[in-house]
């Protein structure tokens, strides 16, 4: 499905060239739930941004299902996200002036789809995280755990091929973490949408059936359960 | 998607709720102003023309061409010697027309003399074209009796002057002799010309035909047009055709829009200025949307990023900044079209003082008193369109900042 071939990231700071990536070849398949761990400034949140096509390599080649993304434009990358990528983030992002049931919807209004087919999915999505009964409240009236769920249930709600999701349980507490990743797992199970998250939290990396272990930009280990 | 857009693009507003406000509160203020000043300037001009035409220079006149080439001296040797075939055939044709003789004169005073315009004028025909006699204030309105004379009621006041009294002019006659005149002051007259009660006096056609030896010619012949403003084209050629068969050869037919060019002008130089004066107070309300809008972006920067993250593309981000600056704007020009209209419904209907102006200076206008604003519905939907356009335009500064940035650095920013 993902495809990256000796990727490199280069970025400027001042005079400076920091390298963030150097020559990172990956290959992630349908329903797969991975992590990619590593410390600070290892490349783990350049490597998901590549994947999530929100930033281009500066060499090597990123495939999605057949695509090269580098040949896209900012349009047709903007329709690849939309379409088929889900994006969970560590400080939730949830847009503060709609309520979670809107959070959860725009993902499916952006796509056009019918009215009817909008309210029902919003509704499985809301169900699937276990908030059902609190999509009239807008984020700044839940719980850090809470917003989390709608963000899970924002980016399932459209059946993405693949979830991003850049430290999804930094910001939560470690009961809270858990209950996030047995989430995580249950839908990936039951929609079969493949997860790919980065951490540097051992309990995190111990759920994932794929580990990816990053240093200095390149992959040091690629383990399977 | 634009009904997405829109719908989040009104919510955001609702968010900045004070800062939304005090933004469209800029733009309604400037729109206010701009709808009464429109207003207010409409009225006075349309004031002005229908002055400039009941008290001035009637629809339009026929003089010697010497009488308009040297009008402001109002030499009265420069007169129609026989204006009686043109008026016999005017009225024939069911024109409205009088003889003016306009002339200068100064009027002698204890404290020393003043100069004075002066007009002769036939108290039988004069109201036909002529709206004076119902602005008569105190005493009567010209008559037969050669002596009495109508003057404007300001100038009496300035002059310490009131009916009864008796003043001294000296002028030329038409044949260059100087004469001088004891008149008594018949009449004052208020009327909504300012210049009129500021310094004119009227005199009966028979004094000046005795005195200043005119017997029955005049420096003008003056016209009403039977209807409204303008005089249908047949009409005027037939005119010109009448005044090349008179004996006189040198006479001309001039519209009021020539014989008060002067005053029209005036007006439409200070209508401009009105306009740039407007046109800053716009300017001043876009650069208020251009920085609540780089203000409502820089703090929504990693939401902007969110958003195209979800997959909104750089064209739906510009649109929805576009939105939310065009609800500002259409926010603040409806209220600032409701204010204005409601403020320009006094105006019409009750007016505005406008004679600690107009009392002691000139100011171009041919009004005196009380102005009315006008309808200005042109301008109204104008300004609304304008505005919410201009609040959109100006929302591209803001976008385009927004869009300059890469989406990893906008989900980077706190």
């Amino acid at each position: 499905m993902l495809n990256a071939s000796n990727v490199t990231k280069e970025y400027v700071s001042g005079d400076q060239k920091i390298q963030a990536l150097r020559g990172v070849t990956l290959s992630i398949s349908s329903g797969e739930f991975l992590s990619i761990a590593g410390p600070s400034g290892s490349g783990k949140t350049t490597l998901l941004n590549l994947m999530g096509c929100l930033d281009t390599p500066t060499s090597g080649t990123l495939e999605f299902s057949g695509q090269i993304l580098s040949t896209q434009t900012k349009d047709q990358l903007a329709t690849l996200r939309r379409d088929h990528l889900g994006f969970i983030f560590q400080s939730y992002n949830l847009i503060p002036v709609l309520s979670a049931w809107e959070n959860v919807a725009f993902s499916l209004d952006i796509l056009g789809l019918p009215q009817n087919e909008v309210n029902q999915r919003t509704q499985e999505a809301l169900e699937a995280v276990g908030l059902k009964d609190q999509g009239g409240r807008l984020p700044g009236e839940l719980s850090g755990g809470q917003q989390q769920r709608v963000a899970i249930a924002r980016a399932l709600v459209k059946r993405p091929a693949l979830i991003l999701a850049d430290e999804p349980t930094a910001n939560l507490d470690s009961n809270t973490g858990k209950d996030i990743l047995n989430l995580m797992r249950a839908l990936n199970q039951k929609w079969g949408t493949a997860f790919l998250f980065s951490t540097h939290d051992p309990m995190v990396m111990d759920f994932a059936d794929r580990l990816i272990l990053l240093h200095d930009g390149l992959i040091t280990q690629d383990k399977r359960k | 998607m634009t009904k997405i857009l829109a719908l989040l693009a009104l919510k955001n507003l609702d968010r900045y709720k004070k800062r939304t406000l005090i933004t469209a509160s800029t733009i309604a203020f400037g729109i206010m102003a701009l709808i009464i000043t429109d207003g207010l300037l409409t009225g006075i001009s349309q004031q002005s023309d229908n002055n400039l035409i009941q008290f001035e220079t009637g629809s339009a006149q026929i003089r010697t061409q010497k009488s308009w080439d040297e009008k402001d001296y109002l030499l009265i040797r420069n007169a129609i010697e026989d204006p009686e075939p043109i008026q016999q055939e005017l009225k024939a044709w069911g024109i409205q027309a009088t003889g003016r003789t306009d002339f200068l004169g100064e009027m002698i005073l204890r404290e020393g003399g003043i100069q004075t315009r002066f007009t002769a004028l036939n108290p039988e025909t004069d109201g036909q074209v002529f709206d004076l006699e119902r602005y008569v204030v105190e005493g009567e309105w010209l008559t037969q009796n050669p002596f009495g004379i109508v003057m404007g009621a300001w100038l009496a006041q300035d002059l310490d002057l009131k009916t009864g009294d008796f003043i001294t002019i000296r002028t030329r006659a038409k044949n260059g002799n100087l004469q001088t005149l004891d008149l008594k002051i018949t009449g004052l007259l208020n009327s909504p010309h300012g210049s009129i009660n500021r310094g004119q006096v009227f005199l009966s056609s028979h004094l000046a035909d005795e005195q200043l030896l005119m017997r029955g010619s005049v420096t003008s012949f003056v016209i009403r047009y039977p209807m409204g403003k303008d005089l249908d084209l047949k009409l005027h050629e037939k005119i010109n055709s009448l005044i090349q068969s008179q004996i006189q050869k040198d006479l001309v037919f001039l519209d009021w829009r020539i014989l008060g060019q002067e005053a029209l002008e005036i007006a439409a130089a200070k209508s401009k200025g009105t306009s740039a004066l407007l046109f800053m107070i716009i300017l001043i309300a876009a650069v208020g949307i251009i920085n609540t809008m780089l203000m409502a972006v820089y703090e929504r920067i990693r939401e902007l990023g969110t958003l195209q993250a979800l997959g909104l593309s750089p064209g739906h981000i510009l649109s929805l900044i576009i939105f939310e600056a065009g609800g500002i704007g259409l926010l603040g020009s409806f209220a600032g079209a409701l204010m204005g209209t409601a403020v320009n419904i006094y105006f019409i209907f009750q007016g505005l003082d406008f004679s600690f102006i107009s009392r002691n200076m000139d100011i171009g206008y041919r009004i005196s008193g009380q102005i009315f604003s006008s309808w200005n519905w042109g301008t109204v939907v104008g300004a609304i369109l304008l505005s919410t356009f201009l609040a959109m335009g100006s929302a591209l500064i803001p976008a385009r900042k927004a869009l300059s940035l890469e989406i990893t650095a906008c989900l980077r920013h706190n």
